[in-house]
């Protein structure tokens, strides 16, 4: 018994360590609003990010932004929230793990007089939405991969591509599709030969390695996300492919170390922006706080788009992660 | 050859599934018997085989621990840290993390063993403050910028040998000596079979799992080494749901999570077929769906046709026993 108390003891106070490392203090003063914000998964680097950006740049605009990690469990991010409305707190920013699980807890904050601000998954309920149009993010990627085949292999009768997807993550099913209707669109003749799951850099490099074992003349990967991208990138090397020029690969999310990677003239040609987590975190705390101000926001607003290659990777650099 | 390391009648069953698998694959996949496959497959395992070394030691002793993973995480965030930020050279960033792999699975040891407490408990809550401290490092964004010099550890090769292969066997060599040639991996089984008569007939137990739990530390260590090399990039995540692929192979290896049970050879196996799932099922293009389905399919077979062969000698008595009574009720009643 006593074995078991000591056992809980030391349970409680690693989790009362953690929430504390967790949390935030808020620096916007007595007189701010307070927000609440939750994230589906903080191992996330852009969403990282984002919220160390929300919380300095929160305090600029009079926010206490006070963020949680809900370890990708739709049952703790519920608890957050109830926690949060338990709190008092003026607004809510939420990155659902699963919108459907907070359907009902958002309704309790709103009806409690809470903001409801959601980002990337669409909300039941809510006042302002900051949203990534999945298709047409894959598609971005899978056009630019495209253009890169018709420009170095055009001539040639078939070209072989392979996709990092991720088909348990309902939300990214949709970026897969994308990619692949945009390489079939502009690229008829090449052809997808290998298929797997890329969530980490190191799910990344073996996909990589294996794509080019089982298909030596493959020619291109696409995947959904940065995590393959940058593994992907070692991956290829890895494998083999020591023309850095005759291999493409094409990523999703414009993270810093993929940057540097395009910038240094590796396998990888491209990579997707949708803005970046600073400017997503800014893009948050200017809406919600306008929500908080009484000022009209639009309800339903897209991050932008935008391809990231050789030719504009430094530029992007400077302005994303220059300090 | 040792006794430890040779194939037993009980490693038959996993050393057939691994043989049907590679048979299997190579028939459905002409690149999958190929040199440079294999070469690929022993780097993707490689972490997990070094990795698997210690947590064999650690199972066998009757403990376990959960916070292997996180520990990868911590690992490679201070690896890459004192490389990509504080300009140290890479053969001195690894030294620390070695230091720092050994210092992390001592306190481990030294906590189970003063306080007496479940390992499962204590290294569960160490994984949470793993988990903690690697993102405080971070701030859960990705380190890189390594030195070129420091790839080749995961990425390079000697006479065509990955490094990273190279690496794995010599620390199996270590692990099979330790457990085989020395005292100490006596100590191990005895006291994974009973603590406390390992304890009377002599043996300092705390010592003995303090020691453990560093080597497990510090294999670990070197595994996140490779590994970092591998990616040339650090994140917080990385390392994340490794116990439960360490506790996988080391489990379908026939090593017993009771503790005094156990063989590297078997955990090589459980560590192989592992490897070889994962790369086949990929070189086959097979979907993802399909993939999870196969793998966890054939981890079961794996698990319960080791396990019936290993019982199969006290239930071919059994049946024997049964049939035998059977027979003999069926003759009275005919009397």
């Amino acid at each position: 018994m006593e074995k078991v108390i000591r056992s809980v003891g030391i349970l409680g106070v690693s989790a009362l360590a953690l929430t504390a490392c967790s949390n935030s203090a808020g620096e916007g003063g007595e007189d701010a609003f307070t927000v609440g914000v939750t994230f589906a998964d903080l191992s996330n680097p852009v969403w990282a990010e984002l919220v160390q950006e929300a919380e300095s740049y929160g305090a600029e605009q009079g926010l206490n932004i006070n963020y949680v990690d809900a370890g990708d469990d739709s049952s703790q991010q519920v608890t957050q929230i109830e926690n949060f409305i338990q709190q008092g707190v003026d607004a809510i920013i939420i990155c659902a793990v699963e919108s459907n699980a907070v359907a009902g807890v958002t309704q309790t904050a709103q009806e409690a007089g809470i903001k409801v601000v959601g980002y990337t998954q669409v909300l039941e309920h809510y006042d302002a939405q900051y949203l990534v149009d999945a298709y047409e993010t894959g598609y971005a990627n899978g056009e630019a991969a495209a253009a890169w085949i018709n420009e170095n292999y055009g001539d040639e009768d078939v070209v072989e591509w392979g996709l990092m997807d991720l088909p348990t993550f309902p939300e990214i099913i949709e970026r897969a599709q994308g990619i692949k209707d945009a390489v079939e669109e502009h690229a008829p003749h090449a052809e997808l030969v290998a298929t797997a799951p890329a969530l980490t850099a190191e799910d990344g490099v073996a996909n990589a390695e294996n794509f080019l074992q089982a298909n030596p003349e493959m020619k291109m990967i696409a995947t959904i996300g940065g995590g393959g991208a940058v593994g992907g990138n070692e991956g290829v090397k890895s494998a083999g492919v020591t023309d850095y020029d005759s291999f493409g690969l094409f990523g999703i999310d414009a993270t810093e170390n993929e940057i540097q990677n395009i910038i240094n003239g590796d396998p990888q040609k491209a990579s997707i922006s949708l803005g970046g987590g600073r400017q997503h975190g800014r893009t948050l705390v200017d809406i919600t706080a306008d929500l908080l101000n009484g000022e009209d926001v639009e309800p339903d607003q897209y991050m932008p788009i935008e391809v990231i290659d050789a030719s504009n990777a430094e530029e992007y650099y400077e302005e994303i992660f220059g300090d | 050859m040792n006794a430890k390391f040779t194939p037993k009648v009980k490693d038959i069953g996993l050393i057939v599934v691994l043989a049907g698998l590679v048979i299997t694959f190579s028939v459905l996949s002409p690149n999958f018997l190929d040199v440079n496959n294999i070469y690929n497959i022993t780097r993707q395992v490689a972490t997990l085989g070094i990795c698997a070394v210690g947590f064999t030691f650690i199972l066998i002793t009757g403990g376990i621990d959960l916070s292997i993973g996180y520990q990868i995480s911590v690992n490679v965030v201070v690896c890459g840290m004192l490389m990509a930020n504080y300009d140290l050279p890479w053969y001195l960033a690894v030294l620390a993390v070695l230091a720092l792999g050994t210092l992390m699975g001592m306190i481990n040891g030294i906590i189970i063993t003063v306080t007496g407490v479940s390992p499962l408990i204590i290294t569960l809550a160490m994984m949470t403050v793993l988990n903690g401290v690697s993102y405080l490092l971070s701030r859960g964004l990705p380190i890189f910028g390594f030195p070129s010099e420091f790839s080749f550890i995961g990425q390079g090769t000697v006479a065509g040998i990955p490094v990273a292969l190279i690496i794995l066997l010599l620390v199996c060599a270590i692990g099979l000596f330790i457990l085989n040639k020395t005292y100490l991996g006596k100590y191990f089984y005895a006291i994974g079979n009973n603590r406390e008569a390992a304890r009377l007939s002599g043996i300092n137990t705390p010592r003995v799992l303090i020691l453990v739990y560093a080597l497990s530390g510090f294999f670990t260590a070197i595994g996140s080494v490779v590994l970092l090399s591998r990616l040339s990039s650090a994140q917080s995540a990385t390392g994340s749901g490794f116990e439960f692929m360490v506790i996988t192979a080391c489990v379908l290896g026939g090593v017993s999570v009771m503790g005094g049970r156990g063989t590297l050879f078997g955990a090589f196996l459980g560590v192989a077929i592992i490897g070889v799932l994962n790369n086949g099922l990929v070189l086959l293009n097979v979907n993802e769906y399909v993939q999870l389905v196969i793998t966890g399919a054939i981890l079961l077979i794996a698990v319960s046709y080791d396990a019936l062969s290993k019982s199969s000698k006290g239930r071919i008595t059994q049946i024997s026993a049964m049939v035998l009574s059977g027979s003999k009720k069926s003759s009275a009643k005919a009397v």
